[in-house]
């Protein structure tokens, strides 16, 4: 397992380009959609997945929809036109901080 | 293997001895610990519902569901605000503007006649007993909503509860026995501006949002209606 706590500040950016590719996600799914993609390296536990969730969904970026399934009421995020404009935003700037640490780690690989 | 509807309502039971008080939050985490439990069983099928169960609960950590429930009452109240500044600002539009206006040119007129701060204090004293009585009053209605319902929602305890803001009415209120006995001309209208301001404020959390409950639930939760 990775350091974790390099992921954790882009715990959003993560569950915004998920909800860019899929419609809808419950937050089960998003847990294990992100094992799935990364093989097991990144774990988002429970207590900093839903916390994020709320935020989005607190600034707007997020909307919920309920559904019933297998005797229980499951809740799906989606992205509201807000969240799909932050998304490319957030993405945008991802590349450019990935771009920025390498150029710091691995400064050869840059003028190559 | 899926779990059967009793084994549901006893994950229900399970996040209320957990500390989770809301239906809302509870439906959450229900249904992740309900797939998290069906992944482990396809794991380990031999293990019993608790067993499996206590493995999903120990994932949330130390604090159990504490932080879950904390960062969803940190996210409705930025949402309780919103919604409160959405309905103030509406007051500067018209025809809401002309109540606006009123109580500014009353509370104007008022200071010309009456020293500061005896209004200051009268005005605090009357918003105070404004603001306990409606808490009492809602507090009951709250109490019976559960008993009908039982079930209690976190935006509901956050509308019935004023949005908490009641600290910030009494700092306000202590407050008004330090000000001076007359003022300036200048000193009038701003402090009646934010007299204003604090009346439409009051009025908001303390009659138009516990009015509108049924709406702002539905709005709030679209699971509201299914249950």
């Amino acid at each position: 397992m990775g350091n974790q706590k390099l992921y954790k500040g882009s715990l959003q950016t993560i569950i915004l380009k998920l909800l860019e590719e899929k419609d809808k996600m419950y937050g089960y799914e998003i847990t294990q959609k992100v094992k799935e993609l990364t093989k097991g390296e990144l774990n988002i536990t429970e207590g900093a997945l839903y916390p994020a969730l709320h935020k989005l969904e607190a600034e707007g970026l997020l909307d919920v929809e309920v559904a019933k399934v297998d005797n229980r009421l499951r809740k799906y995020y989606k992205l509201t036109e807000n969240g799909t404009k932050e998304t490319a935003s957030k993405l945008a700037e991802m590349e450019e901080f990935l771009r920025t640490m390498q150029s710091i780690v691995n400064p050869k690989f840059s003028l190559e | 293997m899926k779990l059967t509807p009793n084994q549901i309502q006893e994950l229900y039971k399970f996040t209320r001895q957990h500390y989770v008080e809301h239906y809302d939050v509870q439906t959450e985490l229900v249904d992740h610990l309900a797939n998290d439990i069906e992944q482990i069983w396809q794991e380990q099928p031999k293990l019993s519902f608790e067993q499996a169960r206590t493995i999903s609960f120990k994932k949330f950590g130390v604090f159990g569901f504490m932080e879950v429930v904390e960062a969803r009452t940190k996210a409705l109240s930025k949402k309780y605000w919103k919604l409160v500044w959405g309905i103030f600002k509406q007051f500067f539009n018209i025809p809401h503007i002309l109540i606006t206006i009123t109580i500014f040119l009353a509370l104007y007129v008022s200071f010309q006649i009456f020293p500061a701060k005896w209004l200051i204090v009268s005005i605090g004293i009357g918003s105070m007993l404004v603001i306990g009585t409606r808490l009492f009053l809602l507090n009951k209605e709250k109490k019976t909503r559960f008993k009908e319902s039982n079930k209690k929602w976190l935006f509901e305890e956050y509308v019935f509860n004023l949005g908490g803001s009641i600290g910030f009415i009494n700092l306000f209120i202590q407050t008004a026995n330090l000000s001076p006995l007359t003022i300036s001309n200048i000193a009038i209208v701003v402090t009646s501006i934010i007299l204003t301001s604090l009346f439409l404020l009051i009025y908001i959390i303390t009659f138009i949002l516990p009015s509108k409950i049924e709406e702002i639930l539905e709005n709030q939760y679209p699971e509201y209606k299914m249950v």
